[in-house]
C-alpha cells in the first residue's frame, strides 16, 4: 500500500499578485480572470502522488495580501510556505523578502520556502528578471519557481517539487501537536490516522 | 467507507422524524454480538461523528405494520418482507454533549443483505426524551400465532418479547416490535433507560452560565478547532432558544419572599409580621447625601451599555431595585424561611430533634402572616438540629409545586455535626394558565433553596469557603422514586439556586473603625457602602473563593450582627465584645434563561429577640409558560431542518462590512457600529470569531462583539454589534499610545473560510485615568496632543495640573453661597461628560442662567472631581505614604508631611483640601456656631475624599490602612 502524508502549506505575497488563481489551478484546474481580492484565508486541501506512488495531502491556507489587515500568522505550523510574487511588478518582490524573513524569524525553523514569480504569460511587461530572483532564492536557500496561474504552466510543478522535499520519513519527533488537530503535525501518516480534520477536498472559496 | 448520507436517507414525512439533544457523559457500549455487516450498514448512514450503540433485530407485529409509516403493505407477501428491521440507538458524541435518538431501518429482502446494502433505508429517527417511553412484555399468543414463524429465521420459536415504543407526543404514534434476541434486547432497553434518564436531568447551573463561545473548541486563525462538535453545539443551543420562543404561550409571575433568621435558641416571643410582610429596612434616609462615583460596573455585558447611549441624561444614582411598584400590595406566591440556632441545647446535637420548636416557630409565621395566614400553607420543612427551612406556598398554587425534594448535610463538629451544616429543599413549579385551556402540559421550573449556618469567628473565612464547597458537593437531593432509575439531583440541578443563611462572613476592617464609620454616619448609606468594600464575602465572591457567580443585591441596611441584649452595647445597639458583621445573607444564582429580579433587600430592626435582626429579599421570576407539545414539534422540526449534512455543499457566509471605521472614540462613551453578515450558501452556517494568535483575546480590551458566535439559515443576515468603549483600563493603555486604532477581526465559518473585517477609530486623549506627573508635563489641553511623548521637560512642569485647578477654580467662583449644591445633589450624566470634554479640550465650561439649571451644574462639575481624582492612576498620596499619613497625631505633623509627597500632590493636597475646608465650614456655619466639634459636613466630606486620595494599592505591596485612620489625616486639613 502506497504511504500518505499530510502537510500544512500556506501561500503569502503581496495583493494581487495571483495566490488564489494559483491555488484554483492547483486545486481544480481552473483560472478566473476577474477574482474577487481574497478578504481573509481560505482553506483547501490537494494531494499530489509522487512517483514512488507516495501520496502528499497539502492543506493549502490561502491567505489576504493586503497590507490593511495585519494578517493574522496562518503560517504558524506550517511545513512549507509559497511565497508569490508578480514578475510585472517590482515592489512585489520587496513583499516577498519581507514575508521571508517574517518565516525566517518567525516559523517554524524546518519550513520549507518556495519563491514563485508568476504571471509568465505576461512576459512582456516583465520588471524582474529570471537572474534577479533566482540569485536572491539562492541566497537564502529557497526553492525557485515561475509559473503563470492563467496557463498553468509550471504551476503543479510547483507543489510537486514541494512534495518531493518534505521529509517523508518518519514524522518529525517535535511535539507541536498539542492542539490535536492533523494540520499541527508534521507528516501525518494518513495510513495510521483513521479520523482526520477538515476533509473537504473542494474548494470553499 | 462512509456512506452519503444526504443521497441514501429517506426522510419520512414531516413529523415522523425529530431530535432531541440529551446531555451527559456516555460511553459507547460495545457491539459484540452484531454482525460486523449489520453494524457497518447502520454505520453508513450516518454522520462520521455518531455512533451506535446497540443494534436489535426485530419484527414488526403483524397488523401494526401500515401505523408505523412503513409504507403502503399490500399484500401479505410484502408486509413479510417489511417486518423485518434494524433498531439502533445511535448517539452523538461531541465530546461535550450527546444527542441520541434511535434509528429504525428496514430489511426489505431477508438474507440478502449483503448485496442489497442500497434496499436499507432509514425509516424512522426518534429522540429520546423525557417524553418516550419503552415497554417490553412477553409477546402474547395471538401476535405470535399470527406470525410466520418458520419463515422468520429471527425467531427460532422460543422466547419472544414485544417491545413497544410510544410517545406523548402526537406526531410519534407508538409502535411495537416482537424479537428474541432477549440479551440484545435487555442490553436496547437498559441503554435506552439510561439515556432517558439523562435527557430527563436538569442541566447544571454551573455548566449553563458559560458563555456559548467560551464552550466551542479552541481555535486560533488557521488552527481550526473541532468544527463539527463546534456546529452542533451552536445549533443545539439555537434551536432550544427558538423553539422556547415559539412555544411560549405567557408568562406567570412568581413572588417570592426569602427570610433568614439566627434565632439564637430564642422562643417567638416578638410579632413576626415586620419581617413577613413588613418593607425591609434601608439606612439610607431619602437622596443620598453625596452623588456616588459611576454607577455603571465597569463594562460589563454590552446591554449594560446601551441604555446609556439612549438615556444619556439619567441621574447619576444607583439603579433601585428596591420598592418596585410591582411588588407593592402583591402578597408572596412563596416563602422560604431560613432559621438558624432554633435549638442550641446539647441533646439537639445528640439525638433526633423534636418537633415542638418547629411547630412553635410554624405557628408564629402563620400569626405573623395575620388575616392572609389563611392564604398559605405549609409545603415541606427540613430541620437539621437548629437548621430550619420552611416553604409555605399560596394555597391556591398548591397543585403546581411538585417533585418537592429535601435533604441536609452537616459541616460542624468533626465535619459532620449538625451544630453547622446546611438544610435544602428544591421543588418544581409548573405554570398553569388558566386562558390556554388546551395546553396539554407545560415545562416546570426549579427552584432549589439552602439555609446554611457556617463555621463562626473573624479569622475563620477559609473554612466558610471549604463549608460552601463541601456542603455544595454533599447536599444532593435523592430520587423522587418510582422512575426505575437513578435520579439524584445536585444543588445545581436547578433553574434558580437560592442560598441563605447565618454564613458567618465578617468584615476586614478593625472593630473600631466599624463603629466609628457606622455612629459617624447614621443618617446615610455612605457609611455601609464603605464597610461594605471590606466584606469578606463579597471577597470570596471576587476571588472565586467560594460563591462564584452568586449575586448577592446591593447591601444598604446596618450589619445584623450582633445586637446585644443585657450585655455591653455601643451606641447603636451593638454588643461591644464582637465585631459587628453582615453574618445573615441571601444570594442567588440564576440561570441565563431567567429574568429573576430582586426587588428588596434589608433587615428588619423591629425585631428584638435574637442577638441577629432576621434579613428578607423579595424576588419576582418571570416564569414562561411553555407548550411543551409545540416546543418538542419546533424542537424535530429545527432539527431536521438543520442537520442535513451534504458534504457537497459549503458554508458560504457574505460580510457586508468589510470596514468598520468608528471615527472619534472618546473615554467612557460607547460607540456602536453593525457587522452585517449574510448566509448566502445553501446550507446552514455557524460563524464565531476567532483571535489571531493562541492565548490573545479575539479583539482588543476597547472593542466588544455580541454576539461572539452565531448561526445563519440560508439567505438570513445578522448584524453583530461591535461597539468601541474605552473604560479605564483601557483608557491607562491607551492615553500613552499613538492615538491611531486599528485592528482586524477574524470571522470564522465552521468548516469554510476566515473572513478579515479590518477595524480602525481615532482614540481622543482624555486628562482622566493618567498621573498627575504626566498631566502636569502637558503643553495645553490633552485633546491638542499629536502624540503620547509631546510633553514638557520635568523642569518647566507646572505647579499642578491645570484641569484640577479649572475645576477648583470654578466651585470657589461660581457657588459661593451655596456650597450644598456641591455634594448634596445627584449629578446629570450628560452634564458630567460635556464638564469632562471641556477638560479635555480646554473648551470654557457651559454657562447656565436658570437657578435649577445652576445646580445641576454644581452637582456636575463636584461630581467630575470627585470621578477626576478617583480615576488617577496613582492616588493623590501614593500608597507608599499611608502608613506614615496615619503615624500623625496631629496638625502640625500632618502639615510637616506634606513635604514628602511628589511635587504635582502637593499643590492639588492643598488647594483641594483648602477648597474642602471652606465648604465644610459653610455647612456647619449655621448650625452649631461656634462650637469646637467637628462639623457632621466636615466628617461627610473627609469619608467621601478619603478612600480616594488615599486609595488602597491593589497590588497589596503596601498594606491597606485603617479607613477611619485616612479620614482622621484628612480631617487635620478640612476640620
Amino acid at each position: 500500500m502506497s504511504k500518505q502524508f499530510q502537510f500544512k502549506l500556506v501561500l503569502l505575497g503581496e495583493s494581487a499578485v495571483g495566490k488564489s488563481s494559483l491555488v484554483l489551478r492547483f486545486v481544480k484546474d481552473q483560472f478566473d480572470d476577474y477574482r474577487e481580492s481574497t478578504i481573509g484565508a481560505a482553506f483547501l486541501t490537494q494531494t499530489v502522488t509522487l512517483d514512488d506512488q507516495t501520496i502528499v495531502k497539502f492543506e493549502i491556507w490561502d491567505t489576504a495580501g493586503q497590507e490593511r489587515y495585519k494578517a493574522p500568522m496562518y503560517y504558524r505550523n506550517a511545513n512549507c510556505a509559497v511565497v508569490v510574487y508578480d514578475i510585472t511588478q517590482a515592489s512585489s518582490l520587496d513583499k516577498a523578502r519581507t514575508w521571508i524573513r517574517e518565516l525566517q524569524r518567525q516559523a517554524d525553523p524546518s519550513i520549507v520556502i518556495a519563491l514563485c514569480g508568476n504571471k509568465t504569460d505576461l512576459t512582456a511587461r516583465r520588471q524582474i528578471t529570471q537572474e534577479e530572483a533566482k540569485k536572491y532564492a539562492d541566497e537564502e536557500g529557497l526553492m525557485w519557481f515561475e509559473t503563470s496561474a492563467k496557463t498553468g504552466e509550471g504551476v503543479s510543478e510547483v507543489f510537486t517539487a514541494i512534495a518531493k522535499k518534505l521529509p517523508l520519513s518518519a514524522p518529525s519527533s517535535r511535539t507541536n501537536a498539542a492542539r490535536g488537530t492533523a494540520a499541527a503535525r508534521q507528516g501525518v501518516d494518513l495510513n495510521r490516522q483513521t479520523t482526520t480534520q477538515g476533509s473537504n477536498e473542494a474548494c470553499n472559496c | 467507507m462512509r456512506g452519503n448520507v444526504g443521497k441514501n436517507v429517506s426522510i419520512t414525512p414531516r413529523g415522523q422524524i425529530e431530535q432531541l439533544q440529551i446531555f451527559g457523559d456516555l460511553t459507547c457500549t460495545d457491539l459484540t454480538g452484531m454482525s460486523h455487516r449489520q453494524v457497518d450498514l447502520v454505520k453508513s448512514f450516518l454522520r462520521p461523528s455518531e455512533n451506535t450503540t446497540v443494534t436489535l433485530n426485530v419484527e414488526v407485529e403483524p397488523g401494526n405494520v401500515e401505523s408505523y409509516g412503513g409504507g403502503q403493505a399490500d399484500t401479505n407477501t410484502e408486509a413479510l418482507q417489511c417486518g423485518r428491521r434494524l433498531l439502533s440507538i445511535v448517539t452523538h458524541d461531541d465530546g461535550v454533549f450527546e444527542e441520541a435518538r434511535w434509528v429504525l431501518a428496514p430489511l426489505r429482502k431477508p438474507g440478502t443483505l449483503d448485496e442489497s446494502n442500497n434496499q436499507l433505508q432509514i425509516k424512522t429517527t426518534s429522540p429520546i426524551t423525557g417524553d418516550v417511553s419503552l415497554t417490553v412484555a412477553q409477546a402474547k399468543q395471538q401476535s405470535l400465532e399470527n406470525l410466520p414463524s418458520p419463515a422468520s429465521p429471527t425467531i427460532p420459536g422460543v422466547s419472544v418479547f414485544t417491545l413497544t415504543i410510544n410517545s406523548n407526543s402526537e406526531d410519534v404514534s407508538s409502535q411495537t416490535f416482537i424479537t428474541s434476541d432477549i440479551q440484545k434486547l435487555r442490553k436496547f432497553s437498559a441503554e435506552y433507560r439510561r439515556l432517558k434518564a439523562i435527557a430527563a436531568k436538569v442541566v447544571d447551573l454551573r455548566t449553563k452560565i458559560i458563555p456559548l463561545h467560551e464552550r466551542l473548541s479552541k481555535a486560533t486563525a488557521g488552527l481550526p478547532g473541532n468544527d463539527l462538535r463546534d456546529i452542533s453545539t451552536v445549533r443545539d443551543e439555537w434551536i432550544r432558544k427558538a423553539s422556547i420562543a415559539k412555544a411560549t404561550v405567557g408568562t406567570k409571575s412568581l413572588r417570592l419572599r426569602l427570610g433568614s433568621f439566627n434565632v439564637n435558641g430564642k422562643i417567638p416571643s416578638q410579632d413576626l409580621s415586620p419581617w413577613l410582610r413588613g418593607v425591609a429596612a434601608k439606612k439610607s434616609t431619602g437622596q443620598p447625601w453625596i452623588s456616588p462615583l459611576e454607577p455603571l460596573s465597569p463594562l460589563g455585558p454590552l446591554c449594560d451599555l446601551l441604555p446609556e447611549e439612549k438615556d444619556e441624561d439619567d441621574l447619576l444614582t444607583k439603579s433601585s431595585a428596591n420598592a418596585t411598584p410591582e411588588m407593592k400590595g402583591v402578597d408572596p406566591d412563596i416563602f422560604v424561611l431560613g432559621f438558624q440556632e432554633l435549638d442550641m441545647s446539647t441533646e439537639a446535637l445528640l439525638y433526633a430533634t423534636s418537633p415542638i420548636k418547629e411547630e412553635m416557630w410554624t405557628t408564629a409565621i402563620f400569626a405573623g402572616l395575620g388575616e392572609k395566614g389563611i392564604l398559605y400553607e405549609k409545603l415541606v420543612s427540613t430541620q437539621l438540629v437548629g437548621m430550619l427551612l420552611i416553604v409555605i406556598v399560596k394555597k391556591a398554587l398548591r397543585s403546581c409545586f411538585n417533585d418537592v425534594r429535601f435533604c441536609y448535610a452537616g459541616a460542624g463538629i468533626m465535619g459532620f455535626m449538625g451544630n453547622k451544616g446546611a438544610t435544602a429543599v428544591r421543588l418544581e413549579f409548573t405554570p398553569t394558565s388558566s386562558g390556554v385551556s388546551e395546553l396539554a402540559s407545560t415545562q416546570p421550573i426549579a427552584l432549589t433553596f439552602v439555609n446554611a449556618h457556617l463555621a463562626a469567628f473573624d479569622e475563620m473565612v477559609e473554612r466558610r469557603n471549604y463549608d460552601f464547597h463541601d456542603l455544595s458537593a454533599r447536599l444532593t437531593f435523592p430520587s423522587a422514586g418510582g422512575t426505575g432509575y437513578d435520579d439524584t439531583l445536585n444543588l445545581y440541578q436547578s433553574d434558580v439556586l437560592f442560598w441563605m443563611g447565618d454564613l458567618n462572613y465578617r468584615i476586614n476592617l478593625s472593630d473600631s473603625d466599624i463603629r466609628a464609620i457606622l455612629t459617624s454616619y447614621p443618617d446615610g448609606d455612605s457609611g455601609v457602602q464603605h464597610i461594605v468594600a471590606y466584606d469578606q464575602l463579597r471577597n470570596a465572591i471576587r476571588s472565586n473563593e467560594a460563591f462564584s457567580h452568586f449575586v448577592e443585591h446591593p447591601i444598604t441596611h446596618f450589619p445584623t450582627y450582633r445586637y446585644g441584649a443585657g450585655l455591653s452595647r455601643d451606641l447603636l445597639g451593638y454588643d461591644t465584645k464582637r465585631k459587628p458583621a453582615w453574618t445573615d445573607r441571601i444570594m442567588y444564582m440564576p440561570s441565563p434563561d431567567i429574568d429573576l429580579k430582586q426587588l428588596g433587600y434589608g433587615s428588619h430592626p423591629e425585631i428584638t429577640l435574637s442577638d441577629h435582626q432576621p434579613i428578607s429579599a423579595d424576588f419576582h421570576i418571570p416564569v414562561a409558560i411553555i407548550n411543551k407539545g409545540t416546543y418538542e414539534e419546533h424542537t424535530c422540526g429545527l432539527h431536521r431542518e438543520l442537520s442535513e449534512y451534504d458534504q457537497s455543499k459549503k458554508p458560504r457566509i457574505k460580510v457586508q462590512t468589510a470596514n468598520l471605521d468608528f471615527g472619534p472614540i472618546f473615554y467612557r462613551r460607547p460607540t456602536k457600529k453593525a457587522l452585517v453578515l449574510l448566509n448566502d450558501g445553501d446550507i446552514p452556517c455557524v460563524f464565531r470569531f476567532l483571535s489571531a494568535a493562541p492565548d490573545t483575546p479575539v479583539a482588543p480590551s476597547w472593542l466588544h462583539i455580541e454576539p461572539m458566535v452565531g448561526l445563519l439559515r440560508p439567505k438570513e443576515t445578522v448584524a453583530v454589534t461591535t461597539v468601541a468603549y474605552v473604560d479605564d483600563a483601557a483608557a491607562s493603555k491607551l492615553n500613552l499610545r499613538p492615538p491611531k486604532l486599528e485592528c482586524t477581526l477574524i470571522l470564522h465559518t465552521a468548516l469554510g473560510k476566515d473572513h478579515f473585517i479590518s477595524v480602525s477609530g481615532y482614540y481622543q486623549y482624555t486628562c482622566f485615568v493618567n498621573t498627575l506627573e504626566r498631566l502636569a508635563r502637558l503643553p495645553g489641553p490633552i485633546r491638542n496632543l499629536k502624540t503620547p511623548e509631546d510633553l514638557m521637560p520635568s523642569t518647566q512642569a507646572l505647579n499642578a495640573p491645570r484641569e484640577i485647578m479649572r475645576l477648583i477654580n470654578w466651585m470657589m467662583t461660581n457657588s459661593l453661597s451655596e456650597t450644598d449644591t456641591f455634594f448634596g445633589r445627584p449629578a446629570r450624566r450628560k452634564l458630567c461628560t460635556v464638564i469632562r470634554e471641556c477638560l479635555d479640550t480646554g473648551e470654557e465650561f457651559p454657562t447656565v442662567t436658570a437657578e435649577s439649571d445652576r445646580s445641576d451644574l454644581c452637582a456636575a462639575v463636584a461630581s467630575t472631581l470627585v470621578a477626576f481624582l478617583d480615576s488617577l492612576v496613582v492616588p493623590v498620596i501614593p500608597p507608599s505614604l499611608h502608613a506614615r499619613c496615619l503615624q500623625v497625631r496631629d496638625r502640625e505633623t500632618a502639615f510637616e508631611l506634606l513635604d514628602e509627597f511628589p511635587r504635582e500632590s502637593i499643590n492639588v493636597w492643598i488647594s483641594l483640601t483648602a477648597f474642602l475646608h471652606y465648604v465644610g465650614q459653610q455647612g456647619s456655619a449655621s448650625g452649631k456656631a461656634g462650637s469646637r466639634s467637628i462639623s457632621s459636613k466636615a466628617l461627610h466630606l473627609a469619608m467621601l475624599f478619603a478612600p480616594i486620595l488615599l486609595r488602597d494599592d491593589p497590588s497589596g505591596e503596601f498594606p491597606r490602612v485603617s479607613l477611619i485612620g485616612k479620614r482622621d489625616f484628612l480631617l487635620y486639613f478640612i476640620a
